[in-house]
Parts: structure tokens; C-alpha cells; sequence
């Protein structure tokens, strides 16, 4: 079963910490007003270890942009070696999307918006 | 046609004949004056609306504000590109920047909707697009030239 410890105050001796995992099996619920752990039966694994969530940005095939200036903007944008920018390029001709940058949302929007700026069609979606 | 760009010692340089330049002034004319930008690319959440509103509303100011910014650097150097001008690095981008959203509007005027429209070098109304893409291009060439060939951590795909 996962739980999530929610650390009120961080005064607690780590010698009374150590006492009270080993009296309750390594599962404490309560410890008085300095620690509290709580279950979550329904929580996920999924759901407990993605704390940020993870976006990707996606360059989509257009009729007009040309190859060597997709290639150009995803080297200047991101900084990738010319190979990899190249084989991203190819991914959005031949199967008319690539993701090309991921993060946190803020981060891709801004990517997202800068590709835009270049006239790159761009959208982002969860990863 | 001689390259429109060069790169040398002082930096880029675009030197112009007074036909391209009055081209580019007129293509330049129809970038300032689109009031239908839906050609070119603003919509980042195109299945959530309420969120691509936002991301809309957001940056409108500041894409507003570039694209003029981009136009104002074009049209400064253009005027002085038939004795030859050095662009900063910030101008040649704009440079590209303002060709690429000409081409998209362009494109978009001529309906151009697949990629046939490369091969076909006939079409009188398909000159204009190929010349832009010629001249995009050749900058291209020239900024790929100071590109550090850098590896990157940033996760791509």
C-alpha cells in the first residue's frame, strides 16, 4: 500500500523517528502534531510518482516550410547537433509529426511559442 | 542568380538587385498589411479551447510586438541592399523570421495545400513563392554556417 508522509514541522529527533517506524512495523499513522501519515488505498503508483506533469511539444508536416530551415530552427531553438535535428525533421515529413522538446508545461509553451515564431506548426501534448 | 547572402570577415552580408529589392518590398507590403493571419501557426491546444484561448490571450502582445519588430529590422536593411549591407545576427534572423511568414502567406493566398506546388516551376503565381523559398534558402545556408554543432540535454524526441 503506498502512503504519502506530510511533514508538519521538522523538529522531530531522528532518534524518536527511528523508535516509532520500528514499533509500528515501518507503517506509523499517527505520530502526535509533528508527523502525520496518512494511506491512500486508491492512490496509484502512477499518480504518486508524477508530481510534475510531463508535456512534449509536437512540430507537425506542413506544405510549405522547407526542410533545411526546420532543420535550422530546431538547431537554433534547442541547440541539437545537426543529426539529431535532421532525423527529427525526417520524423515530421515522413510520419507527419515529432516531438521535439518536453518539460514542464510553462517550459513548452514558451518552446511551443517560439516555434511558432518561426512559422512551424507546433502543439503541445501530455507526454 | 548570384547568392543574395555572403558571409565574410565583416559578418553576413545581403547585397540585392534593385528588381529584388522592390520584390521584397511589395512581399514585406503584404506582411504588414495581412490582417488575416490565420495562415500563420498560434494555436497550441487545438482539442482543449479553453486552454489555447489562454495560451492565446498570453502571448498575443508579445507576438504582436515581435512581428513588428521583425518587419521594422527587414525593412531598415532592405532599403539599403543594393550597395550591400551587414546584418547582426538578431537581423538576419529577422530576416528569416519575416521570409518564412511571407512564404506561409503566400502559400495560403495561392491555396497551396500539398507539397506538389515545389515542383511545379511553370506557374507564373508559384514564382514569387519559389524565390522566397530560394532566398530563404540561401540564408539558411549562410546562419547554418555559425551554428555550434552542440549536443544538447533537452529531452527531444
Amino acid at each position: 500500500m503506498l502512503c504519502t508522509v506530510n511533514y508538519r514541522k521538522t523538529v522531530i529527533n531522528p532518534t524518536r523517528l527511528e523508535e516509532m517506524f520500528s514499533r509500528s512495523n515501518g507503517q506509523p499513522s499517527v505520530v502526535g502534531t509533528v508527523l502525520i501519515v496518512t494511506t491512500r488505498p486508491s492512490t496509484t503508483l502512477e499518480d504518486s510518482t508524477v508530481t510534475t506533469p510531463v508535456w512534449q511539444v509536437i512540430v507537425w508536416d506542413d506544405p510549405v516550410n522547407l526542410m533545411v530551415y526546420v532543420v535550422y530552427v530546431l538547431r537554433t531553438l534547442f541547440g541539437y547537433p545537426k543529426e539529431k535535428a535532421t532525423k527529427l525533421m525526417l520524423q515530421v515529413h515522413n510520419e507527419g509529426r515529432s516531438a521535439v522538446a518536453s518539460g514542464p508545461r510553462e517550459k513548452v509553451e514558451m518552446d511551443c511559442h517560439r516555434l511558432h515564431r518561426y512559422g512551424l506548426s507546433a502543439t503541445i501534448e501530455r507526454a | 542568380m548570384s547568392e543574395a547572402f555572403g558571409l565574410d570577415a565583416g559578418g553576413i552580408k545581403v547585397q540585392l538587385a534593385d528588381w529584388q529589392i522592390q520584390l521584397l518590398s511589395d512581399v514585406l507590403a503584404l506582411v504588414e498589411d495581412s490582417s488575416d493571419d490565420s495562415a500563420l501557426p498560434s494555436s497550441a491546444y487545438p482539442d482543449r479551447p479553453v486552454d489555447d484561448a489562454d495560451y492565446r490571450r498570453l502571448l498575443a502582445s508579445e507576438r504582436h510586438q515581435a512581428r513588428a519588430a521583425d518587419q521594422s529590422a527587414m525593412s531598415l536593411t532592405l532599403e539599403e541592399a543594393e550597395a550591400g549591407v551587414y546584418l547582426s545576427r538578431g537581423e538576419a534572423e529577422a530576416w528569416l523570421r519575416v521570409l518564412g511568414e511571407s512564404r506561409l502567406l503566400l502559400a495560403s493566398r495561392l491555396g497551396v495545400t500539398s507539397a506538389v506546388w515545389e515542383e511545379d516551376e511553370e506557374t507564373e503565381e508559384l514564382a514569387v513563392l519559389h524565390y522566397l523559398s530560394w532566398l530563404q534558402a540561401s540564408l539558411v545556408d549562410v546562419l547554418s554556417d555559425e551554428l555550434p554543432d552542440s549536443d544538447s540535454t533537452d529531452a527531444g524526441g
